[in-house]
């Protein structure tokens, strides 16, 4: 911990945000709340969809959206209220005296200039400065953040850049001008776990003597980096404290609500599993030794390398990776969406490309998807009964009747009311979303059911939600699942078994708690070091990880991992190493086992 | 499996070589159309000779033009010749039907290039006024101005101006081409076919450019509404008017038919309308090419404009 705070960089009193309703009624999003940033901290604002915490940070810039209108009692910034600053005051203090770090990295820089150009303007816009000093100045805080040939760079486009490096530039440009106050806004959200932990490093050692607010809805990440949290709920702050204090020792009821519903390593999740954890038994759908290649422009791209994968009834199957894994091809080539290049699929013993589509349709029946996301997976135009009853239509089966029970059935089964048939999707929340989703693919009584990252769209009392049902239903209808996922720690407490994949191929295959326990391939390892935890007191000795993924149209040669493994050898640069059996896993590493979780005990 | 890379050609060029096969299939299947409705449609051999020629003059005109000849032969005659762009001769004027179609071209194309950029002046500020303000009262007046001359036929507003300016007032001629003065009415209302469309659609897009993501970022660095407008929202708008206004050139090549008609400008479309009446069947399918060729030629410019102007189009997307 550091020195206590010797300064407020901000002060906020009395600050209310009110949107003007259709009906022209206003309704507050934000409702009076207070806020101080120290110099050298990290103030967390945490809350859920909905909750106003975007909004408090662009309020602070007097940037809310058309429709909104913000009064405040006083904003003090590093001295000066900038609550009476008129427009042409405020464009001198955005990008000067708070600089704003928005989330999705690709559509926050203008597409058709250079990242340089759009960094030079805001230097320009806010010193005395030639153009080539200002160059050198950009080219400086990009190297300073760690963009690699920062120079070229420089002129390059938002879409030639990875969603790391962007986000990285978008720091860079926040710190031009050296503003005291930060204000990032969901800065992770759109990267992957082991890109997002590198994102968090970087703030924290860019902080210097400014103050940062992070507005965030995971709370792990909160955890990570932030000296204190408030937490936000319907545009109050219901509870506000040191980080640590807040998590381990939670006042109000929403918090402690909160901090239960997302998953950790190190204690129960709020949904429990009954019973023992299934042993993997005959497998109903296996794909074996599969391999799916894209071709496009002469160049070929290796999505999925010679995988072995099975999944049994009642089974929860856990599919690991970044973006760029291969994860998602795997689950098409599972689908029959695309045609393994080599290696077949199995479903009940049967080959699947052997099959004439008139002998697939009743396969697809045993065998459902869930989508990721529950806005576009719905179309929005069809009622509730026709969406959830269309799987049955294009089966051909029941009459109409019947049908109409059925669809019945499943929405009680998934916990919705009667009344939801005759109504749209634009009318219910994400999770209410993702429970017809799952009530469409249910209704076919499938016997295994793919779920490509089901829950990562919903906030965490929701994603809870989403899990116990699909709980439930494995339990009652012996379901297999086949969950692809980047949350580990989720997969920890749902997933029977874990499939680790990087680069289009298999590096760890084990039973959950074991693989979360004590990882033996180093990819594993970095995985688990990066995913952020909210229990507090958890050590920040991260594995130090380099990079990025490299691209799946070059791989590296050896084993694809060795470019950012921190215990590589030179053998692991030649030979490709297998993956084979080891104690209760399967991994694919020379060195199994040899990369250690950094706070885990020794077994 | 890969080719040899010396051979290879860049995406580029092969993207252009596809163009041009299929732009040259479609010529031919609308060149081979053209033949054969032009032929249900009449004799020409009546329209030349006249009402009141005899049998033996009818059919000495037939000979002389490989009228009596069977339509399958007149068809592959008319190919081979082509292939050799030989289109015969005009059966009107007794001229080429090349030197005919190069002497309008010229003319089209005057006209049509002043209304695009008519077009464009009146547009470009309009449209952008109207997406930047859209809660103004004025705009709202605008907007719904614009929707009723959408609805307005081109002609008609053609007519309109004939009528004020030429008829009533007695400003500007209303038919012939010769000084400016000639210019102005027909130029006016063929831009008048495509500025309410324009209009809208870059109003349209400014305003939906004004709500991304990059648009806040600038101004959340300070820059002010000003150069919010002209440095991140107009160029990423007008990417899109881009793409509009080489489509749309089509559409005026096809009003400048009742353009240079109802003005009796002596260009592409005043030929088409005049040899179609008399069935003059050589300059037809010249003119037919051209006007294609014309309409292929700019679609592929404004593409080829398009990559030049959005980077994202310019490389083959691979990360730096």
């Amino acid at each position: 911990m550091k020195a206590p705070p010797s300064r407020n960089v901000l002060s906020v009193r009395g600050l209310t945000v009110s949107f003007r309703k259709l009906n022209g009624e206003y309704v507050d999003v934000v409702r009076s709340i207070d806020l101080d940033v120290a110099s050298g901290e990290i103030l967390g604002l945490v809350g859920e969809s909905g909750s106003g915490k975007t909004m408090v940070g662009l309020s602070l810039l007097d940037l809310v959206p058309q429709q909104g209108v913000r009064s405040v009692e006083s904003i003090e910034l590093s001295g000066a209220d900038l609550s009476g600053f008129d427009a042409k005051q405020m464009q001198e203090v955005r990008g000067r005296d708070v600089a704003m770090i928005f989330q999705d990295p690709m559509s926050s820089f203008n597409p058709v200039r250079t990242v340089g150009a759009s960094m030079v303007e805001v230097i320009c816009r806010h010193q005395r400065k030639s153009r080539q000093e200002a160059e050198e100045l950009c080219v400086d805080a990009l190297a300073k953040v760690g963009v690699p040939a920062p120079r070229q760079r420089f002129s390059a486009y938002p879409h030639e850049l990875s969603g790391g490096l962007r986000q990285r530039v978008m720091i860079a440009m926040a710190t031009l001008n050296d503003p005291p106050l930060l204000v990032a806004d969901e800065p992770t959200t759109a990267l992957d776990a082991t890109i997002q932990a590198q994102i968090l490093d970087l703030l924290r050692q860019r902080i210097d003597q400014r103050g940062i607010i992070l507005v965030t809805h995971d709370l792990g990440v909160a955890a990570e980096i932030c000296d204190r949290i408030a937490v936000m709920q319907r545009g109050q702050f219901v509870e506000t404290g040191p980080c640590v204090e807040v998590l381990s020792r939670p006042q109000h009821e929403y918090t402690k609500k909160l901090i239960r519903s997302v998953p950790s390593f190190r204690r129960p999740y709020v949904v429990a599993r009954d019973g023992t954890r299934v042993e993997a038994g005959q497998p109903l759908l296996e794909g074996r030794d599969l391999s799916v290649t894209f071709s496009s422009r002469g160049m070929q791209l290796r999505a999925v390398k010679n995988v072995n994968i099975a999944v049994s009834r009642g089974e929860t199957v856990g599919l690991v990776g970044e973006s760029g894994s291969g994860k998602s091809t795997l689950v098409g080539a599972l689908m029959g969406i695309h045609r393994p290049t080599s290696g077949t699929v199995l479903f009940d013993g049967a080959d699947v490309a052997t099959l004439s589509g008139r002998e697939l349709k009743p396969l697809r029946r045993r065998l459902q998807l869930v989508f990721q996301d529950p806005y576009a997976s719905l179309n929005p135009r069809w009622t509730i009964r026709r969406i959830v009853g269309e799987p049955l239509r294009a089966q051909n089966v029941g009459s109409n009747n019947e049908n109409e029970a059925r669809i019945r059935e499943v929405l009680s089964l998934v916990g919705l009311p009667e009344d939801a048939l005759d109504r749209r999707p634009g009318q219910f929340s994400g999770g209410q979303r993702q429970r017809i989703a799952i009530a469409r693919a249910l209704i076919l009584e499938p016997e295994i059911l793919i779920a490509d990252e089901p829950v990562a769209a919903l906030d965490v009392s929701m994603q809870a939600q989403v899990v116990a049902l699909l709980n439930k239903l494995q339990r009652n209808l012996d379901i297999g699942y086949l969950i692809v996922a980047h949350d580990l720690a989720l997969m920890h407490h749902i997933a029977d078994r874990i499939v680790v994949m990087y680069l289009g191929e298999i590096v760890e295959e084990g039973r959950a708690e074991s693989l979360t326990r004590s990882p033996l391939h180093p990819y594993t390892t970095a995985l688990l070091s990066a995913a952020p935890d909210p229990e507090p007191g958890r050590t920040l000795n991260r594995v130090p990880m380099r990079g990025e993924q490299p691209s799946p149209l070059d791989p590296p040669s050896g084993c694809a991992f060795h470019t950012r493994c921190p215990i590589a050898a030179a053998r692991c640069r030649e030979e490709k190493p297998a993956l084979s059996q080891h104690h209760d896993r399967l991994v694919a590493c020379h060195y199994p086992g040899d990369l250690r979780l950094p706070n885990a005990k020794p077994a | 499996m890969k080719g040899d890379r010396r051979y290879r050609l860049s995406p580029l060029a092969v993207a252009g070589l596809r163009k041009l096969l299929e732009f040259l299939a479609l010529l031919g299947a609308l060149l081979t159309l053209l033949f054969f409705l032009l032929r249900v449609t009449g004799d020409p051999a009546l329209v030349l000779a006249g009402a009141d020629a005899t049998e033996e003059q009818i059919a000495a005109i037939e000979a002389q033009y490989g009228l009596d000849k069977p339509l399958i032969v007149q068809y592959l005659n008319y190919l081979s010749a082509l292939i050799r762009f030989d289109f015969g001769t005009s059966l009107e004027s007794g001229r080429p039907a090349l030197d005919v179609v190069l002497e309008a071209l010229p003319v089209t194309l005057q006209l049509t290039i002043m209304a695009m950029a008519v077009t464009i002046a009146v547009c470009l500020p309009l449209g952008a006024w109207m997406g930047i303000y859209q809660n103004r009262a004025s705009r709202r007046v605008a907007s719904l101005l614009v929707f009723l001359a959408q609805g307005v036929p081109g002609f008609v507003a053609g007519l309109f101006m004939i009528q004020l300016l030429s008829v009533q007032l007695g400003w500007l001629p209303s038919i012939g081409r010769g000084g400016v003065e000639t210019w102005i009415l027909p130029t006016l209302t063929l831009a008048s076919f495509l500025i309410p469309k324009l209009t809208r659609v870059i109003s349209t897009r400014v305003s939906e450019t004004l709500g991304k993501d990059y648009v806040r970022t600038a101004l959340a660095y300070g820059a002010s509404p000003r150069a919010v407008l002209w440095r991140h929202a107009l160029p990423n708008a007008l990417l899109g008017a881009v793409a509009l206004i080489g489509s749309q050139f089509a559409y005026l090549v096809s009003g400048s038919v009742i353009v240079e008609t109802m003005f009796a400008w002596p260009g592409l479309g005043w030929q088409l309308m005049q040899s179609t009446r008399t069935l003059d069947f050589p300059l037809v399918q010249a003119l037919a090419v051209f006007i294609a060729i014309l309409v292929f030629a700019v679609n592929n410019l404004t593409d080829l404009s398009f990559r030049f102007l959005d980077p994202r189009l310019r490389d083959s997307g691979v990360r730096r």
